[in-house]
């Protein structure tokens, strides 16, 4: 007996039986959309936080403060960065060609009757060429400002629009934290990273925050190497020239570079964790059809009887019934990528979701392979019978 | 086709029970014949049947079929032996029940990797020669009990068997289906096929040119049928056994056929 044949004949047993055979493919639809969204959910978040590191340039080193480790908690250290610092690599460096700190903290901000609570960062002037963001309106803030604790801010288009609400901010003065500023620019706009708007911020000089916050200290250094290949050199470079003046477990330098694989591995994981939930729900799916085709073959043990009567042999009906519950899944799985690929479309709205080939093609094929490893129990039960026994069977 | 039996033994253990089905039956029968095998029911005839039709092996013994001995071969080469060799006819015409007449009757041709074309002209054919040439796409539940066993027998015919095996054929039908079904079966037998026929009814065992009757897994009679005078009665040595097999009822069924 020919494929084709069979798959006619697991066609025409599938339809007999509408009801029950929408029911069984449910599971593996609801297996295989499950695998396609979380793996796009995945994908799509690893792809844009990695896009978005990479978008920041691979030379990039950064200096936080004590040791990074995770296991005995960053509590507890004191934060010993200063502003000095970047001007003392920048003096001693030889492999780096800017050097930067930042300061980041909520903060609220007033302009007349509205206020909103963006992240507030203390900058200096080579920020934006660091990390290649860009001003849409007027300018960033300039060395004299850091140097002169100049009041102005440089604000995203989150809080623009929230704040002023179509009118021109440039030049007006808004309150932050209960200081007057001067918005002397508006950033272009980012859109949102993994649920974050990341143009609900305002940038004033780093001299200013730590005044208005009331710190001493800033969050992390940011170290641009000459080029790609002399960053390992800035990393030991900025090492040992903090290292004169700190103890070594006050800072940690990490490179773009780490921070890009340490991501794509959390995101790796995280990944293959989200297709592991969605795999047991398609393995769910595959017990649904096993049970369904034990029952079906129960069911039609004399049909069983009569073509082995007739002369099928062993192999027809182990073939029969296997294809019957592939036809099933297939099916099955042909739906739920229809409606992963429709679904990972609509939750692209709110989180960045990407589908890869990869993870339609295995969501077929493991739908098709679930058919094929649930359908061999009952198949192999089937294609055993005794021709006189099933016929007998009542 | 030649069927050889040789003293087979048939022994089956249904909860721990053990039952002699078969207690060494030989017989042979020639291409061409037509042959009833009769007796009530747990004699074993439908063990026999089972056994010669290759559907089940004997315990002891050996079924040769064409002189090849079938015991030693395995339940693949059985299945294409019944595929080419035998069509079967049941009581309970075991059509199935999802398929269409002419699905039921391409069925073995499917099993043989007849292609569709061919498969589909034969099957009409051989639905068309038992009368069922407008009833191609009714499923068994559309059917008449004498259709859907004219289905049955176009499906045992659709490989050109050597041989016909019919358990009971009749035994589901009424009295005109089931004389349509014995004409069909005659009108074979005179085409030259070998019709085995196994029934626990005299009347119906009568209509073939020997017959056979068993009776506790035995062979206790083995004689031609005189056709011109078919009743039991004119052959008083045989009566008293055959009152004793049959019982009361099956007197009066004889009776309606001397009328």
């Amino acid at each position: 007996m020919n494929i084709f044949e069979s798959f006619r004949l697991a066609l025409d047993a599938i339809l007999a039986n509408k009801m029950r055979s929408a029911l069984t493919m449910l599971g593996i639809i609801i297996g295989v959309l499950a695998v396609i969204l979380l793996v796009s959910v995945g994908q799509g978040v690893k792809s844009s936080v990695t896009s978005e590191i990479r978008g920041m340039g691979s030379n990039l080193i950064f200096v936080m403060p004590g040791e990074v480790d995770f296991s005995s908690g960053q509590e507890s250290f004191t934060n010993k960065l200063r502003i000095e610092h970047v001007r003392k690599i920048a003096r001693e460096a030889a492999y780096v060609k800017n050097v930067g700190a930042l300061i980041q903290s909520k903060g609220s901000v007033k302009f007349g009757s509205k206020s909103r609570r963006p992240v507030v960062y203390g900058a200096m002037e080579n920020f934006t060429s660091m990390m290649n963001y860009s001003v849409a309106e007027g300018s960033f803030i300039t060395e004299t400002h850091v140097n002169g604790s100049r009041k102005v801010a440089v604000i995203g288009s989150t809080v623009a629009n929230d704040l002023f609400a179509g009118s021109n901010p440039i030049g007006s003065r808004l309150s932050i934290e209960g200081q007057k500023f001067t918005v002397i620019g508006v950033m272009e706009s980012k859109g949102r990273s993994m649920g974050v708007d990341q143009d609900d911020v305002v940038y004033i000089p780093i001299t200013v925050a730590q005044r208005v916050f009331g710190i001493d200290w800033v969050n992390h250094l940011i170290v641009e190497a000459r080029d790609e290949e002399s960053t390992d050199l800035a990393v030991e470079e900025v090492k040992r020239i903090l290292g004169k003046v700190l103890n070594k477990r006050d800072f940690s330098v990490t490179t773009q570079a780490e921070a890009l694989k340490m991501m794509e591995r959390i995101m790796g994981t995280l990944t293959l964790m989200l297709g592991g939930i969605a795999g047991i729900a398609l393995f769910v799916g595959g017990i649904g059809i096993m049970n369904i085709m034990l029952v079906s073959v129960t069911e039609r043990t004399r049909e069983i009887g009569i073509r082995k009567a007739i002369g099928a042999k062993t192999h027809d009906i182990l073939v029969q019934f296997i294809i019957e519950a592939t036809t099933l899944s297939i099916i099955g799985g042909l739906a739920g990528i229809g409606f992963g690929i429709a679904g990972s479309f609509l939750l692209r709205m709110a989180l960045p979701s990407e589908i890869t080939v990869w993870s339609v093609a295995l969501a077929f094929i493991f739908s098709a392979a679930t058919g094929i490893f649930f359908g061999a129990y009952p198949a192999f039960k089937a294609s055993r019978l005794s021709p006189i026994e099933a016929l007998r069977y009542e | 086709m030649i069927i050889e039996a040789r003293d087979i033994h048939k022994t089956y253990y249904l909860e721990g029970v053990e039952i002699n089905a078969l207690n060494g039956v030989s017989l042979k029968i020639n291409d061409g014949e037509f042959v009833s095998i009769m007796g009530q029911s747990g004699s074993g005839k439908s063990t026999l049947m089972h056994i010669i039709g290759c559907l089940d092996k004997p315990t002891s013994g050996s079924v040769l079929i064409d002189g090849n001995d079938v015991s030693e071969l395995s339940e693949n080469e059985l299945a294409d032996l019944r595929l080419q060799k035998i069509g079967f006819v049941f009581q309970t015409f075991n059509l199935i029940p999802r398929a269409s007449a002419l699905k039921n009757v391409e069925l073995p041709l499917i099993y043989a990797g007849i292609k569709a074309t061919e498969r589909r002209e034969r099957a009409i054919q051989a639905l068309k020669s038992v009368g069922l040439g407008d009833r191609l796409y009714n499923r068994p539940s559309q059917l008449s009990g004498g259709q859907q066993q004219r289905v049955a027998i176009a499906r045992a015919l659709i490989n050109n068997p050597g041989v016909i095996l019919a358990d009971e054929p009749t035994g589901n039908l009424d009295s005109k289906s089931g004389a349509e079904i014995m004409r069909i079966l005659n009108s074979l037998h005179q085409q030259g096929r070998t019709v085995i026929l196994v029934t626990h009814e005299a009347e119906i065992a009568e209509h073939a040119n020997r017959l056979i009757r068993i009776f506790d897994g035995r062979i206790i009679e083995d004689r031609p049928v005189n056709k011109d005078n078919p009743t039991i009665e004119d052959r008083p040595a045989k009566k008293d056994r055959q009152s004793r097999e049959d019982g009361p009822t099956r007197k009066g069924k004889r009776r309606e056929v001397q009328e």
